[in-house]
């Protein structure tokens, strides 16, 4: 049976779908390229509280 | 001065956004001084280092938008920060309105995603990117300022998931022919690449293409990937994955010395590696153990495109170079002695230098080959001074070279008045994400520094390359002309470049 490709060779192999988290132009420009792109308007989370994320993270 | 300080409270912008904001407020009448950032540790620490001791900036939080102001009157300052949503709004135009908040919104959003690219500030960074690798996603990872603990950390438990950490500090990667960060517009085609520079990645596949070949991918690793501590984790995994690759058949390595340890486990890695290998590691004057053998081994980063493509190089009939170097020599003047190399790619600063070793001259740096000739300070070159202006110092808060030139250009000028300066080398990196005209951000400070030079009987040969190709947003011919109508004398490398210089400063 051939083996499944893991995800490092699809990345090589298939289209690239990117998640952009951050620098808006980042992701403006991989749509330019015709490739697919999801803007993520992100900001800090949790107002930028360290503990707080470290809480969150926890609980996740 | 009179300053004043306004604090919007939770609006989120990223830090390009805001730099570009911060450049049109700094360009209005009056203004002495002008920061825009968001409130975090780090930026209030900035702005009570720049003398902004206004209470409300101890309440501002991390989403909280903070614009500081010094003027010339308290008038000015009052009217600037009333008027401040103009600024804002004019620069609105590309920020994201959209419901999507995390990196789980996205993956809803198209559960197809197979790579996360994450810029987010250093402090949030590795938790984004960890989060990504847990979830399956692939990674390219631009934030710096993420510690060595958490890339060691994260880059393992990609090792586990079978995903690729590109980072952090990756600046460039190009993935099936679609360019990431500051990356060009290439040919595609059957060489693959690995490096942890982000301008070396770009000069080799520009260079590739400019030779009439092409790029499978290109993969960057992250500045440290080489470091003992690292120990290569994501290169080696990119030059498994490239061997595997249908579309790559060969692979090159593009890079600074790797760590003692690391070095043994790459060229077992090229070893048994059933593709070629091509590898450069810039400062690198000996052979390496198995070059020749298992490997082919690169001096400059033309030689690895060269040896990669099967083509030779030969960039010398770009220009009139010859009768250009027989002119200068007839016109400048004994004092004129040194070569001032200003840089936007930290690579360049790097193979210039081991250049200039290979010609018995010993370059300062403000990031040396050899540490004793690190520059006193990196605002003041020493005799033969090659400087990397992308290097922290320069890039703290305020924009990279490639995307803002006015440092270099004030730099420009600096070296203009320096009557022992007879040589200024730059670079001009085209492609996405980098300024849309490099050379025109750079050609008022040339000539202006030309003339300033002239006016004092003396005359600077500018010498640049360009780092790009026909294919990019910014027009290559269009680049090269300007330069070249400003006396510049361009070639399409680094490498090129600095070799030009050697013979100009020949006696």
């Amino acid at each position: 049976m051939e083996e499944k490709d893991n995800p490092i060779q699809c990345l090589l192999t298939e289209p690239l779908v990117a998640i952009n988290i951050g620098l808006v132009g980042f992701g403006e420009a991989i749509q330019d390229q015709q490739a697919e792109v999801v803007l993520v308007d992100w900001f800090p989370p949790v107002g930028g509280d360290q503990e707080l994320m470290d809480i969150l993270d926890g609980l996740i | 001065m009179p300053t004043r300080v306004l604090i919007k409270k939770n609006q989120y912008y990223d830090s390009v956004f805001l730099m570009g904001v911060n450049k049109r407020l700094s360009e209005s009448d009056g203004v002495a001084l002008s920061v825009v950032v968001m409130g975090s540790e780090p930026n209030k620490q900035t702005l009570a280092d720049l003398g902004f001791t206004d209470p409300q900036l101890l309440t501002a939080q991390p989403n909280d938008l903070i614009v500081a102001v010094e003027s010339d009157s308290q008038n000015i300052a009052d009217k600037l920060i009333e008027q401040f949503d103009s600024f804002l709004e004019v620069s609105a135009v590309s920020k994201a309105s959209s419901n999507i908040h995390t990196l789980q919104d996205g993956l809803e959003a198209n559960p197809k995603a197979n790579l996360a690219v994450i810029t987010v500030p250093g402090e949030y960074a590795a938790r984004e990117a960890r989060q990504a690798v847990e979830r399956g996603l692939n990674v390219f990872l631009f934030s710096n300022n993420v510690t060595i603990e958490d890339e060691i950390a994260i880059k393992q438990l990609a090792s586990q998931r079978e995903v690729l950490v590109m980072g952090p500090d990756c600046g460039t990667s190009i993935i099936n022919g679609v360019g990431i960060g500051f990356a060009d517009r290439v040919r595609r085609g059957s060489i693959g690449v690995v490096g942890p520079s982000g301008t070396g990645l770009q000069e080799f596949t520009c260079l590739v293409h400019n030779l009439g070949s092409g790029i499978s991918h290109a993969i960057g690793t992250g500045s440290r990937d080489l470091s003992d501590a690292v120990g290569g984790i994501t290169t080696l995994a990119a030059i498994q994955a490239l061997e595997k690759d249908p579309s790559t058949e060969i692979i090159a390595v593009i890079a600074k010395p790797p760590g003692r340890k690391t070095l043994p486990l790459l060229t077992t890695a090229f070893a048994r590696c059933t593709k070629p290998v091509v590898a450069c590691f810039l400062g690198v004057s000996e052979d390496i153990p198995g070059a020749g053998e298992s490997f082919q081994q690169a001096r400059t980063i033309d030689d690895a495109a060269a040896m990669a493509s099967g083509k030779p190089v030969n960039w010398q009939n770009q220009t009139k170079d010859q009768e250009y170097q027989y002119g200068f020599k007839s016109k400048r003047q004994g004092s004129q002695k040194y070569l001032r190399g200003l840089f936007a790619g930290g690579t360049f600063s790097y193979q210039s230098q081991q250049i200039l070793l290979s010609h018995h001259i010993q370059p300062y740096s403000n990031s040396p080959l050899d540490s004793h000739f690190a520059l006193q300070h990196p605002d003041h070159s020493q005799e033969h001074s090659l400087v990397d202006m992308g290097d922290d110092i320069y890039t703290r808060g305020r924009p990279h070279p490639m995307i803002d030139g006015s440092q270099r250009a004030r730099r420009i000028l600096a070296e203009a008045d320096d009557p022992e300066v007879a040589v200024i080398l730059l670079d001009f990196i085209l492609g996405y994400n980098s300024s849309m005209d490099p050379v025109g951000d750079l050609l008022p400070a040339i000539t202006a520094a030309q003339q300033k030079a002239e006016s004092n009987g003396r005359t600077i040969a500018f010498v640049a390359s360009i780092t790009g190709t026909d294919l990019d947003p910014q027009g290559y011919d269009g680049q090269l002309q300007a330069l070249e109508s400003a006396g510049v004398i361009t070639f399409q490398s680094n490498a090129a470049a600095t070799d030009y210089c050697m013979k100009l400063l020949e006696d």
